[in-house]
Parts: structure tokens; sequence; C-alpha cells
């Protein structure tokens, strides 16, 4: 169950026995948003309450997806080639924050601790010094070691693992704890006359791993846990927004650096509780039709409210086209924290009168009103050879071609052809090449 | 003719109808059904007044003489489309303005007596009146900044916000009497106005050394100017005449006007807009002007 904001009367819990409601979000063109139900109180919006983009309706726990972008993960090559200098190369990641592609922290998280990890693969190659750090103002000027270690479950410095995840001790227990906060994979050398070796360090994912206790905790799943969370608690990531390489330095050999590879991982959207007004009159009715006819609906909102002069509904009503807006509606069971029945679609029509606003909405992806023949539009004539539509009275069969086409007047392909050989549309239409010879398939006899 | 026609200028029995002109008992004085109510399953009830009906009667003659019908007659088809005054003496000697809306249908149930039963007198809207309702103890009501479930009441333009004014707590903090609508920093352009059906109205303004001044429009009508909220008085003026104007409805509106109390009693039954501007609207200086509850005659 979701928590509230102090002094919200919440409905998650409250409405027991009482039937499912209609929970109505609506966004117009001019970018309003009205929430409506039959009953007043807070619940999550799916027309995201603050940037108005459309997530995935979720109830507490349940999953969706989010593509947000964050530099995660970062990687360093390094080819020494008999180095005659001191040398270094370092990854740097830095600003580390809870972004869109993470977990938010619910209202009520308390936090118990602020973890760096991270996961990659390396081969320690001898040559000096590869090392991992966790902390503020770490160098880039290959010194090691500054800031603090990685470990668990072992110190990763200077050896060779394979997909391994690594962690260090808790940084805090506040976000505040994540400012200038920065973790950095760092190899360096000095004059090594022996044969080329390679140090490499591919780290696929950087973050803090946030644990924090509270009465709706979410496990955020796109990086693994550096340890098993405890029950009651939940888990979330704070990314780094910033990666920096610095690549090889005063020594004698190849480097290479990867960065700001996009970390894309499915996370719950956190649900944003917008209050619905309880303005929702009659019954709400909805139509389903079950083919390509789109369903439709009709909702009933009274236009009573309001103070002494103004009418709330007709004055929404006044100042937007409601005709258009996007609708999504949920017939909501508290008791389940879930909708049993959902539809999107849009304003076809609304209706004013003294008492009630009705708008009648239509789903998305209309079939039955799109206007077309019933015969694919191609190059290809779709007549049946020979028909009585094709009125053609040659022996010899077509090939649905214009080129081969013996009734020239009722051809019914299109009369371009193009060449997409090259999977381009050319700019140019080229004529009809000469008919092939070939067996027409589409003549039974 | 009109509000001066008195069904029953008389108490008892009238020499010159030879009856006594008011009715028998056994009348019914309804209210007017002007809301209009919604009820959203399982939310809050919301009523707005949507017409200015006022008080409607079905009225009785029992047994009287045939002069009585005649009388009753007259004043039904004199004023189908206008009004009379018809005074409650029964209940506080209430003046009301209106017609008969069904026929005087007399039964002759003996020799010389007749009985009309169920005759319907309504009340008229926008009906001049001889004496105005002022039992504001009895026959009032109050609208507050904000309802009983604290939603605003006034409709404004500009930087109002219901507060709790220190001047007029109710029971408790969370009493809906409790509330004001306050401008700090008003600007020209700022106005706060209620509706209401009824008559006459009064409110009193919180008098503040440091706030400014307010005039007050009913009905889109000049009442009041340049109200001090910091002296409670008005050397603006108010616009009595009925002549003037500005007067409402060619009606002779005498608003009294001391210690911040305002009263306009000279209303008739109709929907009316009460309406304050600050003062900066007219150059005036932009110090914190309020509109507190208001009390209309029902």
């Amino acid at each position: 169950m979701q928590t509230l904001p102090a002094g919200v009367i919440g409905p998650l819990s409250s409405t027991g026995g009482c039937a499912a409601i209609s929970l109505v979000e609506v966004l117009t063109a001019s970018g309003n948003k009205y929430f409506w139900s039959e009953q007043r109180g807070w619940w999550n919006s799916v027309i995201n309450g603050s940037t108005g983009i459309l997530i995935e309706p979720v109830g507490a726990t349940a999953g969706g997806s989010s593509a947000a972008y964050s530099n995660a993960s970062g990687a360093i090559t390094w080819n020494e080639s008999r180095p005659l200098a001191f040398g270094y190369e370092t990854v740097l990641w830095s600003d580390f924050a809870i972004g869109a592609s993470s977990q938010q922290l619910p209202l009520d998280a308390v936090i118990q601790g602020i973890y760096p990890v991270f996961v990659g693969s390396a081969v320690f190659a001898a040559v000096t010094t590869m090392g991992f750090r966790s902390g503020t103002a770490l160098p880039i000027s290959g010194s090691l070691p500054v800031g603090g270690l990685f470990t668990s479950p072992s110190n990763p410095d200077n050896t060779s693992f394979t997909n391994a995840l690594f962690y260090g001790a808790s940084i805090g227990n506040t976000l505040a704890a994540l400012t200038g906060q920065q973790i950095e994979a760092l190899t360096e050398c000095s004059l090594s006359l022996g044969p080329p070796l390679t140090d490499s360090v591919t780290v696929t994912a950087v973050g803090f791993a946030i644990y924090y206790t509270s009465a709706s905790p979410i496990i955020d799943g796109q990086m693994p846990a550096p340890f098993a969370v405890p029950a009651g608690q939940g888990l979330s990531w704070a990314l780094p927004f910033v990666v920096d390489v610095t690549g090889l330095t005063g020594a004698q050999g190849t480097a290479a650096g990867t960065i700001a590879v996009a970390l894309v991982a499915p996370v719950p959207p956190s649900p944003v509780f917008v209050e619905y007004l309880d303005w929702l009159v009659k019954t709400q009715h909805f139509q389903l039709f079950g083919s390509t006819q789109t369903d439709t609906a009709t909702l009933s909102v009274q236009n009573l409210s309001g103070n002494t002069v103004e009418r709330d509904v007709a004055l929404a009503y006044a100042k937007n086209e409601f005709i258009g807006a996007f609708v999504y509606y949920r017939l909501w069971r508290a008791d389940a924290e879930c909708a049993i029945f959902q539809f999107a679609g849009n304003v076809v029509d609304a209706d004013i009168d003294e008492e009630v606003m009705e708008l009648t909405l239509e789903g998305f992806g209309n079939y039955s009103a799109i206007r077309a023949p019933a015969y694919a539009i191609d190059v290809a004539c779709p007549l049946f050879f020979g028909s009585i539509a094709c009125g053609s009275t040659s022996p010899t069969p077509c090939q649905q071609s214009y080129g081969t086409c013996t009734s020239i007047e009722r051809f019914a392909g299109a009369l371009v052809q193009w060449d997409f050989s090259d999977g381009v549309t050319p700019l140019v239409q080229i004529a009809q090449p000469p008919p092939v010879a070939a067996a027409n398939l589409a003549r039974p006899f | 003719m009109a509000e001066t026609d008195i069904l029953n200028p008389k108490r008892g029995y009238w020499d010159e109808l030879g009856d006594n002109p008011n009715w028998n008992y056994g009348w019914i004085r309804k209210t007017a059904s002007n809301k209009k109510l919604a009820q959203p399953r399982l939310g809050r009830r919301y009523s707005r007044e949507v017409m200015n009906g006022g008080y409607s009667a079905s009225l009785n003659w029992i047994d009287r003489p045939f002069s009585t019908v005649q009388y009753l007659k007259r004043f039904f088809e004199q004023f189908q489309g206008g009004y009379f005054t018809l005074i409650d003496y029964d209940g506080c000697g209430r003046h009301h303005v209106g017609n008969f809306t069904s026929e005087p249908n007399a039964v002759e149930t003996a020799n010389g007596k007749y009985t009309i039963q169920g005759l319907t007198f309504e009340e008229a809207p926008q009906a001049r009146m001889l004496t105005y309702p002022n039992d504001w103890a009895n026959s009032s009501h109050w609208i507050f900044s904000v309802d009983d479930y604290l939603d605003p009441q006034v409709a404004s333009q500009g930087t109002w916000t219901p507060q709790l004014t220190p001047a007029m707590a109710g029971t408790t903090l969370n009493a809906p009497s409790s509330y004001e609508m306050y401008n700090p920093t008003p600007i020209y352009s700022d106005f706060a106005q209620v509706e209401y059906v009824g008559w006459g109205f009064q409110m009193t303004f919180r008098t503040v050394p440091s706030f400014g001044t307010v005039s007050i429009y009913v009905d889109g009508h000049l009442l009041i100017t340049q109200l001090s909220l910091t002296t409670g008085v008005s050397p603006g003026g108010t616009f009595a005449d009925p002549t003037n104007p500005f007067a409402v409805d060619g009606i002779y509106t005498a608003p009294a006007v001391a210690g911040g109390f305002v009263q306009c009693l000279q209303l008739p039954l109709d929907k009316h807009r009460v309406k304050v501007i600050p003062n900066v609207a007219f150059g005036g200086p932009a110090k914190p002007v309020l509109f507190p509850a208001i009390q209309v005659m029902h």
C-alpha cells in the first residue's frame, strides 16, 4: 500500500465494501488536466501529474518500463607495449542521482545505507596497479590509493575477475551524501621491458545502492543488489550522469575508453498521486464492440459545483476545447489497488447543460472509420484476369502488371512503378519494363 | 398599483369588504425550490441556486360573502402579469409581493357562502416592495467565504485567498465563519464577488488601520464608493437617490454604512451579485482589502 502525505485522507484502504469507482483523467489540448471520480480522494495518475507524459498505469507494486538514459557503464582497455615511462588511464563516474530510470523513493522512505557498487570484468596483467575507488575528489592523475576501497566480497584491486559485483561501505543515510561522490577505475604502470601486456577493465554497471525502509518498499532490479535486501526494505539506485575517461598518458601502448553506454532497465514508474474530485454523476457508460468498430463511452460530470458565481465545469468547458481531449478511464478496485477495466480514448463530443456535462468518448484504433477500398493498392492490378471487372478477352493471361495488361482501360493497379532494388524510393519514375513471360499464378485454370 | 395594492390591508374585519380579507387557517406557506442538487455516488453534495422564486402559498377562504369572491377575482385578473402586496400577519407581518397563479374557483356551499380553496399565491421576483424584509435575526442566512467543506464561495480575480480572520473566529478555527477573502496587494483589475437569491444583504468589513478602500457594486450598479477599511465609513458616499442611474433596477436603494458595517435593505427578490472592487482600480493605494462573510435575507 502506498503511503500518502500527512493530512491526506487516503482512499486506498478506506473504501471497504464499496463498489469499484471510476478514475477519469482528462488531458486537454491546451494542456490542462482534470481528475474526476465519484469519490474525492488521492489516487495515482496515469497522466503523469507533473509532466504530462503517459506512463504505464501501475499499482503500488506492478511493473512498468522506462527507458531513461544514464551513463551507467564504462570500459578501459590498455595494451602496454613495453611502456618506457609512467602512464595511467582512468574512468571516472560522477554526478550520481536517482534519475528517471530508477525507482523513486517512496514518500516515507528512511534510508538505511548508500553503498557504492560496480559490476564488471578485469584482466590484471601485473604491470603495476589496477584499482577501484569511491569517494569525493578522486584523482585522475594516476595515483592510488585515494578514496574508499571496494571491500566486498573482496578488494578487487590488482585482481582478475569476470562479471563480478563489488561494493564498498555505506557513505551515509541521506541523499545529500551523494553530493560529490565519484567512482573510479584506474590502471597505471611505469617502465616495463617485458613482453606486450594487456590490462583491461570493463565495467558494465556503476551506481550507488540505496537501501531504505518504507511501508511500500520496492526493489529496483536494474542492477543486482550488492547484498540481499532485508525484509521490509526497498532498494533504489543512484546512477552517474557524467562519465569521464582519461586516456593513456605518458606510456607506450594503446588505450581505449568507452563511456556513455545507456543503461535501460525495466523499472516500475513511481506513482504520482493527484486528487480526484467527486464530480462524476450518473452512470459511466461503455460500449465495447469486439470488432473493428471502436469502443465508445459516455461520462457524466456534474456542473453545479463552484463558488456562488462560477461553475467549475462550465469554467473548464469555457477555457478548454474538450473535443479531442485525451481521456484515460479506470474502473478502480481500491481493495486490490488495480484497475479491473481500462479505457483510453478521445473526447468526440462534449455537451453541457445546467446540471451535467456529458463527454462522449471513442477509443483509439477506430479501423472501421478508415475510408479505403477493400483491395490492395499496388502496382499489381488486383483484378482477376478475364473477370467481368477486368474485361479482357485475350487468350494470354496477364501478370497483373500494366505492361502485360490487355484491358488497360480497366487496369486497376497503380500506373507507376518504382524500382525498390536499393530500398529507397527514387525521385524518378521509370517506365514499366517489358513483360516477362511467366505463368499467371493468379489464374486457377 | 403593484406594491401599493395590498390584498389584506387590515388584520381583522374590513368594513369596506364586509369580510376579513385574510385567508383561513389550514393554508400552506411554501418555500421555493430554487436549487439544483448533484450527488456523486460516493461524493459530497453540490447545490446551486438556479431560479429566483420566492415564497408561495396555497390559500383558502372558507364560507365567505360573495364580495370576497369578487375581490379575489379582481386581484387575480388585475395582476395576472404583475404583482400586489400580501401581508402575512401571522408571519411577523412580512410583506410579500406577487400574484395569484391559479384561478379563484368559488364553491357556493350555502346560501350566500362561498369557499375558495387552494388559491395559489406566488411571490414575484424583481418586484418593488412597500416594506422590504428586515428581520435579520430570523429571516437571513450567511454566505461565508468558504462553504462547509471549506471550498471557496467567493468568485474573485487577483490574489484573493481565504484566510482565518482574526476578528470573527468561529467556534472552531475550521468553522467556515472564521474565514474571509483577503487580498494583501490588490491591483487595478482585482475584484471579489458573490451571488445569491434573496432580498437585501448586509456585511461587516473588518477595519484595520493599514487597510485600503473598496467600492461595492450590486448587480453591476455602484452602491457604495470609497468605503474605507481603515475608518469603516464611506467618504465617497452612497447612491441612494432613486433617480440616480446607478439605482438598482430603479428601486430606491438606501445602503447604510457605519463602522465597516454595510447594509442594503431595499433589494427586491432576485439573484443579486455583490461585488467588491479595491479602490486601487481608481488610483488608490494598493493596500490590503478583504471580502467578509455576507448575510442575505431570505
